[in-house]
């Protein structure tokens, strides 16, 4: 073969490995959007443990709301807060008379901290219960890092509120909840868990960054109030449906607590591998749109 | 994932090898190999945030055999993580037993062909590396084949085909993306010959990388074909030693860059001046969006790299350097340079004494890249993110170090290291704290060593850090007494008698004053043949492991640890 000859066919080799994009958008550029996921986007649940006598979790707090504030993540993100322990979450004597009276403790939150230790204190938190660094329970300071380790990946499935309905005379919530298979499952388990919460719950907060450190009307966000099916949820897949597989699991009638603020409450659902518990999708939806 | 087809095929390489290795060692075939593990058992210790996985027992393993034969060769890595030890790996998750990594080579003539698992790297792999790090938890290494051939004297050429290795789930596991690569290096001292009349050498190479994979997205046209070259340069001579490389990557966008079309660059200098007793160095790096891995949406910074950055700052060995404020490469952006200077003042001199005194100065330092922000209409039209120029740094100081180190001999049975370090660390980069202030260190540590007789000798180290950020000051003391040539112990304790972690303040009934932990370990260690065992029992900092500018997360934990490794 001639010098010219492998000349040409180099440079040919060297072209064919480059697609330079001069227009990402494509000729059907309709702008804009967040980086883009082959598939289905797999949201993030954060789920914050924390409690109203903790004076660092505020600043916890702030940084889960920054990270769902942050364009990049935005929706991709689901907040909840567990107020957790006795230590920190319990409600203060003598009761009735407005300081530190609530208790956002719920039984699943007291389930899960026994399962997974919140070690040396809180605040503490999850990213959909993945390890992170060798670790479940994260401090609040590796919680980005946590967030965008899984920021971007395509999900297993997906999962939506096909009903949402909430009987005002009563107090009824009625939900259904679809899920849509778009990977294979490799027969793994996945298990269906909706939480109730409310948003912006005003009342006492310790915090360690306020002058002075008793703060009277901190406002609570993402409380966890119960869940609609149990604490750890129902089995939802088997782990054999087939890609394109869609499932629709009906939720038993949740009666809501009459002081609860209904316009504030929202709902969470989410899928975790039952054997590893990793949180694989989460979606969330106002129970008043 | 499994390979059925190959791993039979090696299997029935690797029993005729064994065969031959018994039977025929005499006709060349030889079968040699080495076993590796690292297990604990977790003990539950609330105080430092210990870890303690569900199975209290933790182990990686794992077990290399290769047969050689003439021109021939072939290998099996067995793994095993059963469960893998806490923190580890860095990346993608490992789980179970099972086949790790498999090859076959042969060399004929000129030409050497690999087929199945290899590890390889063009220049200073700024375009491309496949290697392993296996105390960090990185393995890249290529599935494929390999074609090494040398035309002419001089002249080296090579070509790689392959995917990567991405986890470890009973067998290793691949990522989708395929990658090529051919490189060219040509050593003018041994094409030359003869006519080469310089007292050095001239190395001058050049490579090409494309990854492949698939666009799937619904919103952007993404390159299927992402390709970068390098060209390097290398001079070598008695006294001197000079490098450069400079690396180029067209659009790539990826989860670690945000999606930007911009293309990425990357470029180091280096030179070195050695004579007796007398040793300089200086250095620069500039990176640019240089993330370059074969899934744009890897799940982890750490997973199917192609390439590799290579840092510019001293890796320290002491303790608390290493594992508490090192330095990792930022590949999205840095520019960093380097400047050290050994000398030995002789035997004899006002400063040397009867023994001599070594004097080591080191400093580096790394800066953001200088970039500007292109807004959002770059976002909706060509999103090529950023504009930035080589080597002009950013406002942002990620690092800086400066180091001296006094080494002398002052009896027959002693020799005495200082070494002071002054570190600015920007925690909040380099290890992902957001918010965490920016740690300014100072660290003096003094090193000893005493020979007590030709078998019997103590080794000890006595570490200060000071510092009123992070975690707060630090005390350490290590001392390691061996007994050749088969014994050794060590006991070590870490003192972090200012803590300012503010979680510690508040566990317990309103306790607020700083915490003063200590993390005893101690150490036995039994060295016979080809046979290592070590046991270590007591606390594990939560820390940093870094290796060549890559560093994970190390949780802190409390137990009993064994490590053996074994060589046959």
């Amino acid at each position: 073969m001639k010098p010219l000859s492998i000349l040409v066919l180099g440079i040919a080799a060297l072209l064919a490995g480059c697609d330079i994009v001069e227009d990402p958008y494509g000729p059907s550029d309709n702008g804009g959007g967040p980086p883009p996921v082959e598939g289905v986007r797999r949201r993030i649940l954060l789920e914050d443990f924390t409690g109203h006598r903790c004076i660092y979790c505020p600043e916890a707090a702030t940084i889960a709301q920054q990270l769902k504030d942050d364009p990049a993540i935005g929706e991709d993100l689901v907040v909840v807060g567990l107020h957790v322990t006795d230590f920190f979450a319990a409600p203060v004597p003598p009761l009735g008379d407005g300081y530190y009276d609530n208790d956002f403790r719920t039984t699943a939150g007291t389930t899960y901290i026994t399962q997974w230790p919140v070690g040396s204190g809180l605040p503490k938190g999850m990213v959909s219960r993945k390890p992170f660094n060798g670790s479940i329970m994260l401090g609040r300071d590796a919680w980005e890092a946590a967030v965008n380790d899984l920021l971007g990946q395509e999900a297993l499935m997906d999962l939506w509120f096909s009903q949402l309905d909430h009987n005002t005379s009563n107090g009824q919530v009625n939900a259904k909840v679809k899920v849509s298979v778009a990977k294979d499952l490799a027969n793994a388990e996945h298990t269906l868990v909706v939480y109730l919460v409310e948003d912006s719950i005003v009342g006492w907060q310790s915090d360690a960054n306020s002058t002075p450190s008793e703060i009277e009307n901190y406002v609570h966000r993402h409380v966890l109030r119960g869940t609609m099916n149990g604490t750890w949820g129902e089995l939802a897949l088997a782990g054999t449906e087939a890609v394109g597989d869609t499932l629709e699991f009906t939720m038993p009638t949740y009666t809501l607590n009459s002081g609860w603020n209904a316009d504030h409450m929202v709902l969470v659902a989410y899928l975790y591998n039952t054997a590893t518990y990793e949180v694989m999708q989460v979606v969330e939806k106002h129970l008043h749109p | 994932m499994q390979h059925p087809t190959l791993g039979r095929l090696l299997a029935t390489c690797l029993s005729v090898g064994a065969t031959f290795a018994t039977l025929h060692a005499q006709d060349g075939g030889s079968l040699h190999g080495n076993f590796s593990t690292d297990a604990q058992y977790y003990l539950q210790d609330s105080v430092i945030g210990a870890v303690m996985p569900p199975q209290r027992f933790a182990a990686n393993a794992w077990t290399n055999l290769i047969y050689t034969n003439k021109n021939f060769e072939a290998g099996i890595r067995f793994e095993s993580y059963e469960p893998p030890l806490a923190g580890y790996p860095a990346g993608q998750p490992y789980k179970g037993t099972g086949l790790g990594y498999r090859y076959i080579k042969y060399t004929m003539s000129d030409l050497e062909v690999t087929f199945g698992n290899f590890f390889d790297q063009f220049g200073q792999g700024m375009v491309f590396r496949a290697y392993e790090e296996r105390y960090l938890g990185v393995d890249n290494a290529m599935d494929g084949f390999r074609v090494r051939y040398k035309p002419h004297r001089g002249v080296y050429l090579k070509g790689v085909v392959g995917q990567q290795r991405f986890g470890f789930d009973n067998g290793f596991t691949k990522g989708v993306g395929i990658v090529r690569g051919a490189d060219a290096e040509v050593s003018f001292n041994e094409l030359l010959d003869s006519a080469w009349t310089g007292a050095g050498n001239l190395i001058l190479g050049a490579s090409f990388v494309s990854k492949y994979q698939a666009d799937q997205s619904s919103q952007l046209v993404l390159p299927e074909n992402v390709g970068t070259w390098a060209a390097r340069l290398h001079y070598t001579s008695p006294k001197w030693d000079f490098y450069t490389e400079y690396a180029y990557k067209i659009n790539d966008p990826n989860s670690r860059n945000g999606f930007i079309y911009k293309p990425g660059q990357a470029m180091m200098v280096n030179a070195t001046y050695s004579v007796k007793g007398l040793g300089a160095s200086v250095g620069a790096h500039s990176f640019d969006n240089m993330f370059y891995q074969s899934d744009r949406t890897s799940p982890s910074p750490f997973d199917l790299n192609i390439n590799f950055l290579p840092p510019l700052t001293k890796q320290h060995t002491y303790n608390l350097p290493a594992t508490l404020y090192p330095y990792a490469t930022q590949p999205n952006g840095e520019v960093s340079g380097q400047g050290e200077l050994f000398y030995k003042f002789k035997k004899g001199s006002k400063l040397g004494g009867k023994y001599g005194t070594k004097v080591a100065v080191n400093y580096s330092v790394a800066y953001a890249l200088d970039t500007t922000d292109l807004g959002v209409a770059d976002d909706t039209t060509r999103r090529l993110g950023y504009t930035s120029k080589m080597f002009v740094p950013g406002d942002r100081m990620y690092f800086s170090d400066f180091n001296l180190e006094l080494r002398k001999k002052v009896s027959e049975t002693w020799e005495l290291a200082l070494t002071y370090l002054n570190l600015v660390y920007d925690i909040d980069i380099i290890q992902g704290k957001p918010g965490k202030p920016k740690v300014y260190a100072d660290m003096v540590i003094l090193e000893g060593l005493h020979n007590f007789n030709d078998k019997t000798s103590l080794r000890f180290e006595v570490q200060h850090l000071r510092t009123a950020q992070d975690q707060g000051n630090w005390a350490t003391a290590l001392a390691e007494l061996t007994f050749s040539p088969h014994w050794f112990l060590a006991a070590m304790d870490q003192f972090n008698y200012v803590t300012m972690g503010n979680e510690f303040h508040y566990y317990g009934v309103g306790d607020t004053s700083p915490d003063r932990l200590h993390y005893p370990i101690g150490s036995v260690g039994y060295i016979r043949g080809g046979n290592r065992f070590q046991m270590n029992y007591g606390r594990q900092r939560a820390g940093i492991f870094c290796v060549g500018g890559v560093c994970r997360q190390v949780p802190a934990s409390n137990g009993l640890s064994l490590s053996i490794t074994s060589t046959f």
